[in-house]
């Protein structure tokens, strides 16, 4: 039987790579559809948005990244167990978009002079302060050594996962975030996880 | 008996502003704390140093968004499948198109760059966004209802408080080419809880 699922981004992690995790860690299986540049403006017109990703589910298709994350992980059922629990889960994810906001105008930013700029505030204040409060948090849930929220995965845990490799490939100083980088070690080796990482085809964004 | 809620932002519409239209929809009393000097002396024991925070059964929420939608939730306006919400959300991610200019917009001191991110947003990033936005409207009961579904969701109103933002930065932005949110707009407008609260909203600068 076809899967239910069709994830359509372009060949990288970006904005198809949570929702690429919170299958893996489901276990659900799906078909990935990874488009070139080149093929993109053919289709963006007949896309709800005119952006990727895009997920098709029972014949309708879904646009805005974190509305289709969401999504899934409700389908999967990596929200969290309460109302409570779910805000507390994806106030976790909006604050880790601060991490990662930033990563694709410095990447495309052709000033070199601008780019330098930008990296250095990524580097020196942005990260460091909203790493710092994703610390705090991720310490005030059982000391910080299980899950960002309650006792269970949720898409809070992958969202970081996702959200922590932009300050580590800048080369943010990361000793000041132990518990994170311990989360992070964790959420990697758990076996679906792990497994999905090694079979990951290896792209520049 | 004291609200259940209290949402604490500063005195004006801003981040707050659409849990504020959340609970006035579903007639549900909160407790409406706006803080001015007083914001220093508590940023640091907020759990991300940022307004606007809800309160609720001993638990503080933080980050608009998540509180936004945890209202949403919590008064039955999330949409009623797990692709009907998607859907919803789908607008609201778009709509933060519209509104997320308004601070770099009104906080930009400098006189040239303001007119120039200003223009720009006017002349191409808004017209794109509403484009789709009026598409998207149009492929549900023809553009003569709400966005998602048969019912009210919080898509309708966090468009309504885009559209807001919109208008005030730039007072005599053309919407004729976008006919079906300007009549969803009077319709959402007007239904009497909301009308009810614009009435008594405050007015202030932001």
């Amino acid at each position: 039987m076809a899967p239910k699922y069709t994830l359509t981004y372009f060949n990288g992690r970006g904005r198809g790579e949570i929702a690429r995790l919170i299958f893996a860690a489901a276990g659900v299986n799906y078909v990935e559809k990874r488009l070139e540049f080149s093929e993109w403006p053919a289709i963006k017109q007949s896309t709800p948005w005119k952006s990727l990703p895009i997920l098709e589910v029972d014949g309708v298709v879904l646009g805005q990244s974190l509305a289709l994350t969401r999504f899934l992980a409700r389908e999967f059922g990596l929200q969290g167990k309460t109302n409570v629990e779910q805000a507390l889960v994806e106030s976790a994810a909006e604050a880790s978009i601060d991490l990662y906001g930033d990563y694709f105008p410095i990447l495309f930013e052709n000033d070199e002079k601008k780019k330098t700029e930008m990296t250095e505030k990524y580097v020196n204040q942005t990260a460091p302060a909203v790493l710092k409060n994703l610390e705090e948090f991720l310490s005030s849930n059982k000391n910080g050594d299980g899950f960002f929220v309650g006792q269970s995965l949720t898409w809070a845990d992958l969202s970081m996962l996702y959200a922590v490799d932009q300050p580590v490939s800048m080369k943010v100083e990361m000793s000041g975030f132990p518990k994170i980088m311990a989360h992070r070690k964790r959420i990697e080796n758990l076996p679906k996880i792990a497994e999905y990482l090694k079979k990951r085809p290896n792209t520049p964004f | 008996m004291a609200p259940k809620y209290t949402l604490t932002y500063f005195n004006g519409r801003g981040r707050a502003e659409i849990a504020r239209l959340i609970f006035a929809v579903a007639g549900v009393d909160y407790v409406d704390k706006r803080v001015e000097s007083e914001w220093p002396a508590i940023k640091q024991s907020l759990p991300w140093k940022s307004l606007p925070i809800l309160e609720v059964d001993g638990v503080v929420l933080g980050q608009s968004l998540a509180l936004t939608r945890f209202l949403a939730r919590e008064f039955g306006l999330q949409g009623k499948t797990n692709v009907e919400q998607a859907l919803v959300e789908s607008v609201v991610e778009a709509s933060a198109d519209l509104y997320g200019e308004y601070y770099p917009i009104m906080m930009e001191e400098d006189e040239k760059k303001k007119a120039e991110i200003t223009e720009k947003y006017v002349k191409e990033t808004a017209p794109a966004v509403l484009k789709n936005l009026e598409e998207f409207l149009s492929s549900n009961n023809e553009g003569g209802g709400f966005f998602v579904g048969q019912s009210l969701t919080w898509a309708d109103l966090t468009v309504l408080y885009a559209l807001d933002t919109l208008f005030e930065i730039n007072t005599k932005f053309e919407m004729t080419d976008f006919p079906k949110m300007m009549a969803h707009r009077k319709r959402i407008e007007s239904l009497p809880k909301i009308a009810e609260y614009l009435k008594k909203r405050p007015n202030t600068t932001f």
